[in-house]
């Protein structure tokens, strides 16, 4: 159905899933756009994570209503699409749960953002905690420090107690973990990496680093670019939303079934 | 093999006569189980594998490979290394049963595998280390191995210790193999001799020989040389008799009186009533339960959960069974087949004539289209109520709206058409399980396994405790051996509601041993994380089971599968018909209402008939995934670590090569290597010398951990 002319006034800037506040007067700074449990709707594919992304971008715009809220803790009104309360999750017993989030970051990653992806996530899973928080950032040498503030946020979670691991990708060198191990207070223990293209070999200078660091390598199957500017901008104009519109962070989550190892849920905000 | 009870079985004219007592106390007991543990939830995956083995002795002077009888001495000493280990307070590594076969061993995990993805990785080495540890049981001629048909077994002079067959007398009456093959425990030949007596006559198989360049055509077997006293003389009276009614009264002519020259006797098939020319004939139980097979059973969280992967991974069965097909020879000849399923299927029909359709019923109760080894023929259903999950809510109060206002969860997918086949099932057993709270699809499941009578029944055993013993239950379900099992819990343990894989051969290796074992779990996590629906039609299914039979029919067959298996492509918009974002589709299928395409029913459960190489691999041109692909996408979507990934990959890609003909499956091999052997004659017999040579090229592959040309 379409949503165009239920509460948007053009123009519109957004914040949350998408960002950058545009003009000024506009109605809403702010819109979260949540795909909900995509686990099991039709919009699986085995395609990738960028296709899977935007069919249920596209299965949301189309099927949820835009609905007002409050921003937690502010009072800047967010226009929120789609529901990501999963009542799947709330049957099971939280120990036998294991829930990570990768946290995909476009360009300027500031410490509100891990804020507003953990606020949001931790009410709509019901749960205060989280098992592995996964950061994709596409570092080079030399930005490295711009992650940092984030990450000292995601520290901050962890002496918490509210998030067990921490994680990298996108981290495309054995030098550039090594100084960013550094730098950090607590370590990443997971690293996404990418391997030669139709094999599953590390570069041996990673693998090494690994044993020596102590994290744990694993495979990260999403391209760069998971969500561009453009595709979001051009999905939003299909749906006759009439807004310019930048991602300023997206999250993904996951919950698997450890007993069992099923996947309960999955879903993009 | 079912369980082993002990104690002192009935003759088969006493047995039958308590046919319905343990009927009557096993749907009792089944309805005890039942109320007391049908919401039994949250069990966690544990899962293990059986696999079969024969023991060879070697003769090294003679240069034979013969079945090795000793191997129940090596069972002894397994068991008992199982005993003191679990006595001196050790996790025993592996246990071991008995086989029909008494040259056969069985082995399975000490404990049961757990349920992460890096437990998947210690199948191999505990197949392996199964391996080695039988092999240390054994004299030093001796070798075990794990081939589906032994090549030789029932020709003259295949066992060691070699004993004479006894047509006319004891528990098979086979011409071909001695009683001494069985395996000695009660239990074995009592079930062989009252399989034959309920039938009224021996088992006949027939398997069409394969035809070779120098195979005459048609093929009518030469007696072999240790047959040629016995049907030289007139058939023993219950030889004749033991063969089936219908192919008796053409071959009178030769049996009665005749004195035959047993230098120039006719062929097998003119001598014996049930042998059919251009066939590999054989005549008791010994064939097919003396194969070996590979067995996989897991738990699941629930009794729903069960019911759903019996279902789903019921459509799988025949495309495994052609996979893993590995049975190209039967009684010395290259079959026409690659599988052992039918052979079996043959080797333990005890349905009357009656009951086969070639008289009209007037002593047995039904017409059963099946023998009691054979393809499933009910889909279970997951049941009513079910929402997906396996929490209390599930069944307490399913969630507000009703269970469809969730995305679909499995449940919705079965439909009652699913079930076409003509199923005979006791209508008084049926109404039992209602009136006892069972639902309809699983009454009619257990009414239709219980048409068929207990072959086995202990003296000592009759009267039970239903509420503590499911003996009698067990009787009745053990003995129907079918493509899936659905186990019930036992009454008295900590062990939830579990599905048995059923349908695939054994290999020759531990790497694909171990590939397929871990290909069917990781398959079992796909079906359920992204709520596949395979369901089709079960003739559709059984059609399947016929086809994956065929020579190399891996490759050239065609096989049911349905094509849409993601969730419900009625509830997926317009938009997305070809799977294009953004595209407006003018309803392809139907009519396009409010930017939702209404798929018609026939359309979205329609399946198509594709090779197993687009059923594993995908086939783009449908959209189809592909088995491994959707296996793929749930093992990067769990996301183990990368040395995990790298193994179970490993294994993916074996089954993909073997789907695509890169590899070619054991029965493939098997076959090659007899046709291409220098005393092999091309007339589709494999002599002993071609069996020795293909024994010691097996052997010697060690651990068979990489085998170039057939799992590497």
């Amino acid at each position: 159905m379409s949503v165009c002319d239920v509460q948007l006034q053009p123009p519109l800037a957004q914040r949350g899933k998408k960002s950058r506040p545009d003009e000024s007067g506009s109605a809403f700074q702010h819109v979260l756009l949540s795909t909900g449990n995509i686990a099991q709707t039709a919009t699986r594919t085995t395609t990738g994570s960028r296709d899977e992304l935007l069919q249920s971008l596209e299965h949301t715009l189309t099927s949820s209503t835009p609905i007002q809220l409050q921003e937690p803790n502010s009072n800047v009104p967010i226009l929120t699409i789609g529901n990501t309360t999963s009542s799947d999750i709330l049957a099971e017993d939280r120990t036998d749960l294991d829930i990570t989030i990768k946290l995909f970051i476009p360009s300027h990653p500031t410490p509100s953002h891990v804020h507003q992806t953990l606020t949001h996530l931790t009410t709509s899973l019901q749960t205060t905690t989280i098992d592995t928080v996964i950061v994709y950032w596409p570092a080079s040498s030399s930005s490295l420090l711009k992650l940092l503030p984030l990450w000292r946020e995601l520290e901050r979670y962890v002496k918490e107690g509210k998030i067990a691991n921490l994680g990298v990708s996108g981290f495309t060198g054995a030098d550039q973990l090594r100084a960013w191990n550094q730098l950090v207070e607590i370590k990443p223990t997971k690293v996404q990496v990418r391997t030669e293209a139709g094999t599953l070999r590390v570069a041996p200078e990673i693998m090494k680093l690994s044993l020596t660091e102590g994290f744990e390598l694993y495979l990260d199957t999403d391209p760069d670019d998971i969500l561009s500017h453009r595709t979001l901008q051009r999905v939003t104009d299909i749906h006759s939303l009439p807004v310019v519109i930048h991602p300023s962070w997206i999250a993904r989550y996951q919950v698997v079934v450890k007993t069992r190892q099923v996947l309960l849920s999955r879903g993009y905000v | 093999m079912g369980l082993l009870s002990l104690g002192t079985p009935l003759p088969w004219d006493e047995a039958k006569n308590h046919a319905d007592h343990v009927r009557k106390h096993g749907i009792i007991q089944f309805l005890n189980i039942w109320r007391r543990l049908r919401n039994r939830r949250r069990d966690k995956l544990l899962w293990g594998d059986e696999v079969e083995y024969v023991v060879v002795s070697y003769n090294d002077g003679e240069k034979r490979a013969k079945l090795s009888l000793r191997a129940h001495d090596a069972l002894a000493k397994l068991q008992q290394i199982e005993i003191d280990d679990i006595a001196s307070g050790r996790i025993a590594d592996s246990s071991w049963k008995p086989e029909y076969g008494r040259y056969m061993l069985e082995g399975t995990p000490g404990v049961p595998y757990g349920s992460t993805l890096e437990d998947l990785l210690t199948v191999e080495d505990n197949m392996r280390r199964r391996r080695q540890l039988a092999q240390s049981c054994l004299k030093p001629n001796e070798a075990v191995f794990t081939f589906t048909s032994f090549p030789r077994l029932g020709t003259c002079n295949s066992l060691e210790p070699g004993t004479e067959p006894t047509p006319d007398t004891g528990a098979s009456c086979s011409l071909f193999i001695p009683d001494e093959a069985i395996n000695p425990h009660a239990r074995f030949p009592t079930l062989t001799a009252n399989i034959r007596l309920r039938r009224g006559s021996k088992v006949s198989i027939n398997m069409p020989i394969f035809h070779d360049t120098n195979t005459p055509k048609p093929w009518y077997e030469p007696v072999p040389p240790c047959l040629t006293r016995t049907l030289s003389q007139p058939l023993p009276a219950v030889l004749s008799h033991g063969c089936s009614d219908g192919t008796r009264a053409q071959k009178e002519e030769h049996l009665c009186n005749e004195s035959l020259n047993p230098k120039a006797l006719p062929s097998l098939q003119e001598l014996v009533p049930d042998a059919l020319a251009d066939h590999i004939y054989m005549d008791c139980m010994c064939f097919g339960m003396g194969c070996c097979c590979l067995q996989i059973t897991f738990q699941a969280c629930s009794v729903e959960e069960a019911r759903r992967l019996y279902d789903q991974l019921t459509v799988v069965t025949p495309v495994m069974l052609a996979l893993t097909a590995a049975a190209p020879i039967f009684r010395g000849y290259l079959a026409d087949v690659d599988v052992r399923w039918s052979v079996i299927a043959g080797s333990v029909d005890d349905r009357t004539a009656e009951e086969r359709g070639l008289q009209p019923l007037k002593n047995s109760r039904y017409r059963i289209p099946k023998s009691r080894y054979e393809s499933i023929s009910l889909y279970l259903s997951p049941g009513p109520n079910y929402s997906g999950g396996c929490s209390e809510t599930d069944v307490e109060s399913p969630p507000p709206g009703g269970v469809s206002s969730r995305p679909t969860r499995g449940g919705e997918f079965f439909k009652d058409k699913y079930n076409d086949l003509e199923v005979p099932f006791d209508k008084e057993i049926y109404r039992q399980l209602i009136d006892g709270g069972v639902d309809e699809h699983l009454a009619k499941h257990y009414a239709h396994l219980f048409i068929r009578d207990p072959l086995v029944i202990f003296q000592e055993l009759l009267e039970q405790d239903d509420t503590a013993s499911s003996d009698h239950f067990e009787n009745i379900q053990s003995t129907n051996w079918q493509t899936m099992r659905f186990k019930p819990p036992p009454p008295a343990s900590d062990i939830g509601w579990r599905v048995e894989f059923r349908s695939m051969e054994i290999q020759l290796t531990d790497k694909e041993n171990a590939a397929f074992a871990v290909f069917v779990v990781l398959l079992t996590r796909a079906i359920l994380s992204f709520d596949l629906n395979f369901y089709i039609p079960l003739s559709k299914v059984d059609e399947n089971m016929r086809r994956g039979h065929g020579r190399d029919a891996v490759l050239g067959e065609r096989f049911w599968f349905r094509r849409n298996v993601f969730g419900n492509p009625a509830k997926r918009p317009a938009e997305f018909q070809n799977g294009v974002p953004g595209s407006v589709v003018n309803g392809v299928n139907g009519t396009s209402v409010n930017g939702v395409a209404e798929v018609r029913e026939e359309d979205e459960d329609v399946c198509d008939e594709m090779t197993i190489d687009e059923i594993i691999n995908g086939k783009p041109s449908t959209s189809f995934p592909g088995l491994i692909p959707l296996v793929r996408a749930y093992l990067h979507t769990i996301s183990p670590p990368i040395s995990t990934l790298h193994r179970l990959e490993s294994y993916l890609e074996l089954i993909s090569k073997k789907a695509n003909g890169e590899l070619p499956t054991t029965a493939r091999w098997i076959r090659e290597f007899v046709r291409g052997h220098k005393g092999y004659k091309g007339d589709s017999k494999v002599s002993e010398e071609v069996l020795w040579d293909l024994c010691k090229v097996v052997e010697g592959w060690k651990d068979g951990r990489e085998v170039v040309g057939l799992n590497a």
